[in-house]
């Protein structure tokens, strides 16, 4: 058995006794002294008092989620390995741990074998991981990295930071970014790292929902308020009293909406569809786009007014194209995860496919790295990722590059000469969705807008040539 | 005494417990961890035996999953799949129906009882 690398108790958080005693067992055989706990109280406690760098955390505890338990200890110290075990082996919890900060998780049953290397494995992590912001006077602070986002790069510290500053604020947070580089992260991140982090965050696409049933959706209706309405619907607004409210894709709301919701951000309150009184809440907004909002101002399509408002403090989220060796970093945290899930055995990337990783331009960002190392998980068996496993599509995006504008297709200025703007757009996306084989996801991707906004044009098309 | 944890060898039944993942388990420490862990074993089975038996539905599903937990890290196969079966279920069922998928796991808990007793009275594998 190898010994441990350092002598740091080790702090095991489990509720089921006989578990508790079988785990400590292995550590204390392979030299770690373990301090144990039944609950998260206990182990929150305990955490405060050993200021241990590894604990193992069981996601279903009696007091408490194992997830709120995470953040928690990581917010009180980054640093630490948190390795989670459950015997919930499905890959979506494993992908959320992860994604959430977890080192490893460890799906029960496992081996002492399996738990020690976990252990060995973090110990490891430890040694490389950097130190905490506080650096000594003089030296330049480490890189660091703010979970649930993984990631070393020089502009993901400046997101990191504005995260951990804006955190601490009651101030409305406007976040941007490509498709995939994950906005709802940043702004989960900065609820969690906020003093609301006991309180509900909900999140509302406003991209998805009909822009009839939007309003309902953000501030609720009174049974028989509209045909439909059976029951009283509690909107999002409410939903997150004492919270945060996330409203994605804001650009997509309706200019009728961008009012009321400009009314509720001066007044804090709401008034349900159907009611009469309003109602005060207390909520902090984030809310996000892909578009840039100020040309959406300049177009007529998003009230200044509320742009302003809500526009106080701006996260702009680097496409994955700009961040370095992060796309290695993300793939390596997610892929021997993955395999384990399908029982492949994946240990990590060859070094062409690293290689190539940097290269890609990635236009679906992390959410396309993600779905790229599923679909190689389970086409393939390990125990390193090479090029002839990569989806063929992912290859051809680097093999021939998006064109410059003006040179897509048959397309030309002069088939555009004469038309209105609306003319010019349906040609325009038609093209898009033509060279994508119908394609509405890419073609937004393309044309950088959600593909909400194309499904609603083509109904509208599809509307007015019925008519 | 290779068949200890046979139930009924007459019947060719599957064991309750791997007898070589428990006896792993064992050898992780001396004699004291057996008694010990044999006697913590029973404790918690007793316990989640009295736990699926609740009128709370989702009580019983908190209970099934540790109790699937548990039984796969003795190796008690069988338990840890009636068990799954009840984590997935419990919550969404009412009593009748859930009572209809309770019954083989207490009787799959009693087994693996029985053999934790042997177990406990077993000296260490040489």
């Amino acid at each position: 058995m190898t010994k441990p690398l350092t002598s740091d108790t080790i702090l095991l958080i489990e509720d089921t006794p006989s578990l508790q005693m079988i785990y400590k067992a292995a550590l204390n055989r392979a030299g770690f002294t373990v301090e144990t706990c039944g609950t998260a109280a206990e182990g929150t406690a305990a955490f405060q008092r050993l200021k241990t760098s590894i604990v193992l955390l069981d996601l279903m505890l009696p007091d408490r989620a194992g997830l709120d338990v995470m953040q928690d200890l990581l917010v009180a110290e980054p640093r630490t390995c948190v390795i989670v075990i459950t015997a919930n082996g499905s890959i979506n919890k494993a992908v959320e741990m992860m994604r959430a900060g977890a080192h490893e998780f460890l799906v029960k049953p496992f081996d002492d074998q399996r738990l020690i290397a976990a252990v060995e494995n973090a110990r490891k992590a430890l040694r490389h991981r950097p130190q905490p912001l506080h650096a000594p006077r003089g030296e330049a602070p480490a890189r660091q990295v703010l979970p649930p986002f993984i990631g070393h790069s020089e502009p993901m510290q400046a997101v990191y930071e504005k995260i951990r500053s804006v955190a601490r604020s009651m101030a409305t947070v406007f976040v941007t970014g490509e498709s995939g580089t994950g906005k709802e992260l940043c702004a989960e991140a900065v609820h969690q790292a906020s003093a609301r982090a006991s309180g509900p965050f909900v999140a509302l696409n406003c991209g998805a929902i009909p822009v009839d049933l939007l309003e309902s959706e953000v501030f609720g209706h009174l049974r028989g308020s509209f045909t439909g309405a059976i029951s009283d619907k509690l909107g999002a607004a409410a939903a997150a009293d004492g919270g945060t409210l996330f409203l994605d894709e804001i650009c997509e709301m309706d200019l009728n909406l961008q009012t009321k919701l400009l009314r509720f951000l001066q007044t804090s309150t709401i008034t349900p569809v159907g009611a009469t009184r309003p109602r005060k809440v207390n909520v902090r907004i984030i809310c996000a786009t892909n578009r840039d909002p100020a040309e959406e101002v300049r177009r007529g399509r998003f009230r200044e007014d509320l742009y302003y408002r809500l526009h106080v403090v701006p996260i702009h989220l680097p496409p994955l194209r700009d961040r370095g060796d992060d796309v290695n970093e993300i793939a390596d945290a997610l892929i021997s995860q993955m395999g384990r899930e399908e029982n492949h055995d994946f240990q990590g990337l060859s070094p062409r496919v690293r290689e190539l990783f940097r290269a890609l331009p990635w236009p679906g960002n992390v959410r396309q790295l993600i779905n790229v190392l599923r679909n190689v998980v389970v086409l393939n068996d390990g125990p390193h990722v090479t090029p002839e496993m990569l989806p063929p599509d992912l290859l051809a995006i680097r093999a021939a590059p998006a064109p410059a504008a003006g040179e897509r297709s048959g397309l030309s200025l002069g088939d555009l000469a004469g038309r209105t703007l609306a003319q010019i757009e349906r040609i325009v996306i038609e093209d898009a969705l033509a060279r994508h084989g119908d394609s509405v996801p890419k073609a937004a991707r393309e044309l950088d807008v959600s593909a909400s906004t194309l499904y609603r044009k083509r109904e509208a098309w599809a509307k007015a040539d019925e008519g | 005494m290779d068949d200890w944890f046979e139930m009924d060898p007459g019947r060719r039944t599957p064991p309750a417990i791997d007898k070589a993942v428990l006896e792993r388990l064992f050898a992780m420490g001396d004699s004291s961890l057996r008694r010990a862990l044999c006697a913590q074993l029973r404790a918690d089975f007793q316990r989640l035996h009295q736990a699926v038996l609740g009128p709370d539905g989702a009580a019983v599903g908190r209970a099934a999953h540790e109790l699937k937990g548990l039984a796969a890290t003795v190796g008690a196969g069988r338990l840890t799949d009636l068990a799954q079966a009840l984590d997935a279920r419990a919550e969404n069922l009412g009593a009748a129906a859930r009572a209809a998928i309770v019954t083989p796991v207490l009787h799959e808990i009693e087994a693996v009882l029985a053999c934790l007793d042997s177990a406990a009275g077993e000296p260490p594998a040489a």
